[in-house]
């Protein structure tokens, strides 16, 4: 009785190796997968990405920036790194999209930008000013205060930090 | 036929099969009468025994019988260990691994180990944020930030790629996040 549970169990135990190794072997989509990349690359590749948004025509500059959001993360990517990378990467597709006339479409990377979180940095006082300058362009220009408020309390406590520790070694 | 008179014995011994039944004061009573006292009691209580009694009778057998036993009970508990183990690895397993499609929004940690950025880039960011100057002006400031912005942007690259080396070979192991 014993022996014949334990001959299913190893069997079951068998089974489904087999079909871990299956799916591990089996071929993938054509999409490269993030486990492919190496972090090196893919900074490599959103370097290339900004150095040819800096020249660009606006349609041409968010299409480049767009296509370097899209890239796959490498996993060893820290979410605080990535997370300011992306931030970056909208603000200019929400600049590039406001210079080529589509303020709906600036207003949307902003805010899309905003939603991925974050503290007291750089990236997110950039989205409020160019959400900010899309709002302004829609018309809504209460919101537009709004927005611009939140980029001028963020600019103001980095600011500060920037200050407080350039002041901290003199007496 | 029956016969209704019993002799003397018949009925001592009828009387000593009462007084076993009712009590089980064994200092009076023949032996003949407790045997059947308790094949009495054991037929109006069938099947029954008290786990005092069933503990009674295993340490009587010894311990040649508790070894079929025991084994039994601790065979089951090393079962119950094991899945319990390979659950546990499991859901340690499924939590350890990335899963890249995932988004990790709203992570409050803080880039801390980015470059500072500069103050003129924050004066020219907050330069940016005043939306009632002229055209002019604000083309003027936007180019400053903009080429401050370039500079910083370039130097948080380069810490990045820093933070993250390329792999010299295929057996290097990919860093930990």
């Amino acid at each position: 009785m014993m022996r014949a549970t334990r001959s299913r169990m190893l069997i079951t135990a068998g089974l489904a190796l087999a079909l871990c190794f299956m799916h591990g072997c089996s071929p993938r989509d054509d999409a490269p997968d993030a486990f492919d990349v190496e972090p090196s690359a893919w900074l490599a590749d959103l370097e290339r990405a900004h150095a040819a948004a800096d020249t660009d025509p606006p349609e041409a500059a968010s299409t480049v920036l767009r296509e370097a959001l899209a890239l796959p993360v490498p996993p060893e990517i820290r979410p605080a790194h990535r997370r300011v990378v992306q931030q970056d990467l909208l603000f200019r597709i929400a600049r590039a999209e406001l210079d080529g006339g589509h303020s709906a479409a600036a207003l949307a990377a902003a805010d899309r930008g905003l939603a991925l979180g974050g503290n007291t940095d750089i990236f997110r006082a950039n989205l409020w000013i160019v959400r900010g300058e899309a709002l302004i362009a829609l018309g809504r220009d209460t919101e537009a205060a709004s927005s611009y408020y939140e980029a001028l309390e963020l600019n103001r406590k980095l600011l500060s930090q920037v200050l407080g520790a350039a002041g901290a070694g003199t007496p | 036929m029956i016969e209704d008179d019993a002799d003397e014995q018949e009925q001592a011994e009828a009387e000593a099969l009462a007084r076993a039944l009712e009590s089980a004061d064994a200092s009076s009573t023949p032996d003949d009468a407790l045997e059947t006292a308790s094949l009495l009691r054991a037929v109006a209580q069938p099947g029954e025994l008290s786990q005092a009694r069933a503990d009674a009778v295993l340490a009587a057998l010894g311990p040649a019988v508790a070894r079929y036993v025991k084994p039994q009970r601790a065979r089951v508990a090393v079962w119950i260990a094991a899945g319990g183990m390979a659950a546990a690895a499991a859901a340690a397993l499924y939590l350890s691994v990335p899963r890249a499609s995932e988004p990790r929004q709203h992570d409050a940690v803080a880039a801390s180990d980015l470059p500072v950025p500069a103050p003129a880039l924050l004066a020219a960011q907050s330069a940016l944020s005043s939306s009632d100057a002229q055209r002019d002006l604000v083309l003027s400031r936007r180019a400053t930030f903009e080429r401050e912005m370039r500079a910083y942007r370039e130097r948080m690259l380069s810490k990045l790629k820093r933070s993250y080396p390329t792999m010299v070979g295929m057996l290097e192991p990919r860093q930990a996040r």
